[in-house]
């Protein structure tokens, strides 16, 4: 892979909707932005923690939760409890 | 930051609700089965054609059509009866046949479910104009009828004035039995949620077994509803289905769905990694299914026509509520909130996680990191590596067929070339190899800068890269095609 093949490419740059207030961006911040925004557009789902009709782009609690519940699933395996967040569905 | 964190609602319990438990309702194998077979994911997508199909005024509405019952059957030609007919003609005639019923079924898909459901429709309409029309109006008789005699006379009256308004004969034994199913469903809906309705008629048994051989009494009801509010599938399809289901059962809506759309919809809702990937092998199995055009789905609000709230008051004028999720009765005592910036702090520095066993992906990806390096994404910390690379992998694994998220360090390593010269086999290689059998169509990978990092948006098949730029960010892009030339040099430093 080299910069080149990709150089031949059409390429184009587009703003980011729902990301318009994100002033004073830091690093960090960007790494979570990025990660949430990855998610959605990967798996095409909202994060776990983000309300069914939340619209825009979550903030930075909600994203670090959302990743850290990734790990705390995970690290739950075999554990004989079932997940009961009313938070995923709720009336829009 | 963290208290915000803290108050993000995290819920577990442990998996047998001792509220249930408590109940000691007998017979519950029929209901169990019943709650098995509309909670699978097979039954979710059945669920989606269902919608669709009734959003199809011409199936939905009129399921006749111009095929008659004498062109779908074997039939002897006028003056042959007893004749037999030779083989070869006997092989045209039945060919002929099944042309018509090839036609037939072709044209009406899911042709006994659609008769089913208006059935179930003409029983609840039944007992909901008994209970909510005929009762209220006797009430409201001058002088006002007792409960008693409301009970006593209300099926009489109600069978009067269909026979008056419509002129036909109505035996009250059959209009008490079609009143006592309508009654199931109905109660159904009401603790289950609006779904009951379609996904019974896909997914349940026969009507008139419903009651009887599955033993589904309104005693068993709740204990159903509310096993149903504590499934991931059943929440997330009640969440994005719900309204639609409204709007096509109870509204004047002409609005047409597709299967796929409503599909998208569903797989909108946060759901576990095995109904993910479950429901994404089953979407691979639709003809129709586009993965590509999966991921337009920037926006986390469901597109559906209709809102909650307006689906949930579509019958007030009836005096009528409809919910969209099921009514749980007896909630889990145990349930417990998980405060999770208290759980990772406290974790031993050792412990690993690893990304779920998933046959799906032929991996090529480290599949493991220590919990300890999620403490990273905590105020004040820089964010570590290895856990976005982990979350990137763990991503891609739940990812919709043909995308891919590559993870920082591997998109590095594929600018340098260290999985080979050929970008569609570095970009696969670097995504984790392919995922669920289908060649990635769209990958996304971070270009970072000193002060941010950016999304690529890299499509194979359109051969076109496009950088997402953060509004508000300092990052300067002035020109496109100088892209790679801006963050190359800089990337993940």
């Amino acid at each position: 892979m080299t910069k080149e093949i990709f150089q031949q490419w059409g390429s184009e740059v587009e703003d980011l909707r729902g990301v318009a207030d994100m002033h004073e961006i830091t690093r960090n911040q960007s790494y979570l932005a990025y990660l949430s925004f990855a998610h959605v557009q990967v798996t095409g789902a909202r994060l776990y923690t983000v309300l069914p009709d939340f619209d825009g782009i979550p903030d930075y609690p909600a994203i670090i939760a959302a990743c850290l519940h990734e790990a705390y699933e995970l690290g739950r395996e075999g554990e004989d409890a079932c997940d009961m967040s009313s938070l995923r569905f709720t009336e829009t | 930051m963290y208290n915000a964190i803290e108050e993000l609602q995290c819920r577990y319990s442990v998996l047998i609700n001792p509220a249930l438990e408590a109940l000691e309702i007998n017979d519950t194998e029929k209901v169990d089965d019943l709650y098995d077979s509309i909670t699978s994911p097979e039954s979710a997508k059945r669920l989606c054609d269902f919608l669709a199909l009734m959003s199809l005024p011409t199936n939905y509405g009129t399921s006749d059509d111009n095929i008659g019952i004498d062109k779908l059957a074997l039939k002897s030609a006028p003056g042959t009866q007893g004749v037999p007919f030779s083989t070869n003609d006997r092989l045209a005639q039945m060919l002929r046949v099944s042309g018509f019923i090839a036609q037939y079924l072709g044209n009406n898909p899911m042709s006994q479910e659609v008769e089913k459901f208006k059935v179930m429709i003409g029983y609840t309409m039944l007992f909901i104009t008994l209970e909510h029309g005929i009762v209220p109006a006797m009430k409201a008789n001058n002088p006002p009828l007792g409960d008693q005699a409301i009970s006593r006379q209300k099926m009489k009256i109600f069978r009067e004035q269909l026979e008056a308004r419509h002129g036909v004969r109505i035996k009250e034994n059959s209009l008490k039995e079609k009143i006592r199913y309508g009654k199931v469903l109905w109660e159904m809906t009401k603790m289950g949620g609006v779904l009951m309705l379609p996904m019974l008629a896909v997914a349940g048994p026969g009507i008139t077994s419903l009651s009887h051989d599955h033993g589904v009494t309104t005693r068993h009801i709740p204990f159903l509803a509310s096993h149903l509010s504590e499934n991931n599938l059943w929440m997330a399809m009640s969440q994005s289905l719900g309204p639609v289901a409204v709007e096509l059962i109870f509204s004047p809506s002409c609005q047409v769905y597709t299967s796929t759309e409503l599909m998208h919809y569903l797989l909108l809702e946060p759901l576990s990694a095995h109904l993910r990937r479950d429901l994404h092998h089953l979407f691979l199995n639709q003809a129709d299914a586009d993965p590509v055009a999966v991921a337009q789905l920037r926006p986390y609000r469901n597109p559906a026509h209709l809102g909650h709230k307006a689906a949930s008051t579509m019958l007030h004028q009836f005096g009528l509520e409809i919910s969209m999720f099921p009514f749980n009765s007896f909630p889990n005592p145990t349930s417990y909130q998980v405060k999770l910036v208290q759980w990772i702090i406290s974790q031993d520095g050792h412990r690993v996680i690893k990304l779920p066993t998933n046959n799906t992906t032929s991996r090529r990806v480290s599949s493991t990191v220590k919990l300890q390096a999620f403490t990273s994404f905590l105020h004040p910390a820089q964010i570590a590596d290895e856990p976005v690379n982990f979350l990137s992998h763990l991503w891609t694994l739940r990812g919709l067929p043909g995308w891919g998220m590559i993870s920082p360090a591997n998109t590095m390593k594929a600018l340098e070339g260290q999985f080979g010269d050929d970008p569609e086999s570095a970009l696969s290689l670097a995504a984790g190899g392919r995922h669920l059998g289908v060649p990635y169509a769209y990958y996304l990978l971070p270009i970072a800068t000193n002060l941010t990092i950016l999304p690529l948006l890299v499509s194979l098949t359109r051969r076109k890269i496009t950088l997402l730029v953060l509004r508000g960010s300092e990052t300067t892009i002035e020109c496109a095609n100088d892209l790679l030339k801006v963050s190359i040099p800089s990337f993940y430093k």
